[in-house]
Formats: structure tokens, C-alpha cells, sequence
């Protein structure tokens, strides 16, 4: 039972960053850079958040569940470095 | 010695992360997962160096709490504007380690309130952060005001 509560309040936690993350992207008036930083908020801490939730309800799973940890944490980080470099070249 | 140990090591993270996509610990199955490891060129294992790499691989360990104090931090800041700084490669990442460097990287990236966004030369990042317009504003007075 206490376990079911705490997945369901990291699993809020989570998809509250999500949404907080995501909705910037649709703000014309914020640089590219915030949105990075705004999705990194939604797809690293937001997902990893989710996957801790998903965790802690079928924990039979936690060698998947791992994989798919560090491949999002991985792939975030490389793909916002990709498009901040992008974004950053001189003209 | 020290590339025996190296190889070894090389060895048993090839197979932990088989072992982890496969979800699976039988014999059989590490068996297959090893002789898979076998046959993946090594590439320049013995250029692998251990002591930059561990320290870089520890102090990820502290990220889960950067990550989410920082979203938080990020999440307060009303009035966004976009600051770069210069941030120095950490020394054991400048001692050649291709994946210290990495890591060095990916532990300014992960966390919300930085990003790299490239090399400015050999020692330092050139690192974007979000910093608050009013308060950098009432900073630059209270410096003019100093003057």
C-alpha cells in the first residue's frame, strides 16, 4: 500500500515535469537554449522520474527498466549537447 | 597485468550490459553473451585509463540530487534570460581520456540549469545556463551603485 503511494506520487511528480517541461516548446518568446533546458527538465528528470514510479510497482523488471533509464539519460544529454552546439555556432 | 586487467574489465561490462538487454542470468545465455563480447573488435583497450575514468564514473553518482534541486531552481525562475559562461574541463578529463572527457560532458548536460554547448579550446566548456533578468538587473546596480 505505502509503495502504491509513493509510485503514484513520483509518478505525478514526474509527469508534472513533464507537461511543465513541454509546454515552453510552444512559447514563441523563449531561446532555443531555455527550451533545452526546459526539455531536459521533461524528458530526463520527467521520464527518469517515471521510470522510478514503474520501478517501484513491478520491480521484476528493474533490468529493462534500468536499460531504458540509462539510455534516455544518455540519449537527452547527447541529443540537447547536439542541437546546443548547433544552435551556438558562429556566424 | 595492468591490460589484463583491463581487458578484463572491458570483458565484464560487455557482458553486464548483454546480461541487462537480455534480462536474463542463465548459463546458456552468458555463454552466448560472452562469445558475442568475444567477437566485438576491442579496439585500443589498453589505452583505457582506469584512474580518470573511476572518479568521473563516482561523482555521477550525486546527479539524481543536482537533477532535481536544479529543476526546481529552473522551475522558479520567472523572467528567463539566456547567460553563457566558461566552465574549466575537470584535469583528469584533460589527461587524454576520451571518456573522462565524456563524462565530464554528460555530467554538466544532465543536470537542468547547464548545457554545454561546445569546446571552446582544450580546457574549457563554453556552458549555457538560465539565469533571471531582474535579478542580474539589480545586480548590475547595486555594482554601478558601488562605483
Amino acid at each position: 500500500m505505502t509503495i502504491t503511494i509513493i509510485s503514484y506520487a513520483i509518478l505525478s511528480l514526474g509527469l508534472y515535469f513533464w507537461i511543465w517541461g513541454t509546454l515552453p516548446i510552444l512559447n514563441k518568446e523563449h531561446s532555443i537554449f531555455y527550451k533545452l533546458h526546459t526539455l531536459t527538465v521533461a524528458d530526463s528528470v520527467g521520464s527518469l522520474l517515471i521510470v522510478v514510479a514503474l520501478f517501484l510497482r513491478a520491480p521484476q523488471y528493474w533490468p529493462l527498466l534500468l536499460v531504458t533509464a540509462i539510455s534516455l539519460s544518455l540519449w537527452n544529454t547527447i541529443f540537447s549537447y547536439i542541437l546546443g552546439n548547433i544552435s551556438d555556432r558562429p556566424s | 597485468m595492468a591490460n589484463f586487467t583491463r581487458l578484463i574489465l572491458v570483458l565484464l561490462f560487455r557482458i553486464t550490459c548483454w546480461c541487462l538487454v537480455t534480462s536474463s542470468v542463465e548459463t546458456t545465455n552468458l555463454l552466448i553473451g560472452l562469445i558475442v563480447c568475444l567477437l566485438i573488435p576491442f579496439g585500443d583497450f589498453r589505452r583505457l585509463k582506469m584512474h580518470a575514468l573511476i572518479p568521473e564514473i563516482l561523482l555521477i553518482l550525486r546527479l539524481p540530487y543536482d537533477m532535481i534541486k536544479e529543476c526546481f531552481e529552473l522551475m522558479l525562475i520567472s523572467d528567463p534570460i539566456d547567460k553563457f559562461t566558461e566552465e574549466r574541463v575537470n584535469i583528469r578529463a584533460t589527461s587524454g581520456s576520451k571518456f573522462a572527457e565524456f563524462f565530464d560532458l554528460f555530467r554538466i548536460t544532465f543536470t537542468p540549469m547547464s548545457l554545454v554547448t561546445r569546446r571552446e579550446n582544450s580546457d574549457v566548456w563554453r556552458v549555457h545556463l538560465v539565469a533571471s533578468a531582474s535579478e542580474m538587473e539589480a545586480k548590475v546596480k547595486s555594482k554601478e551603485s558601488e562605483k
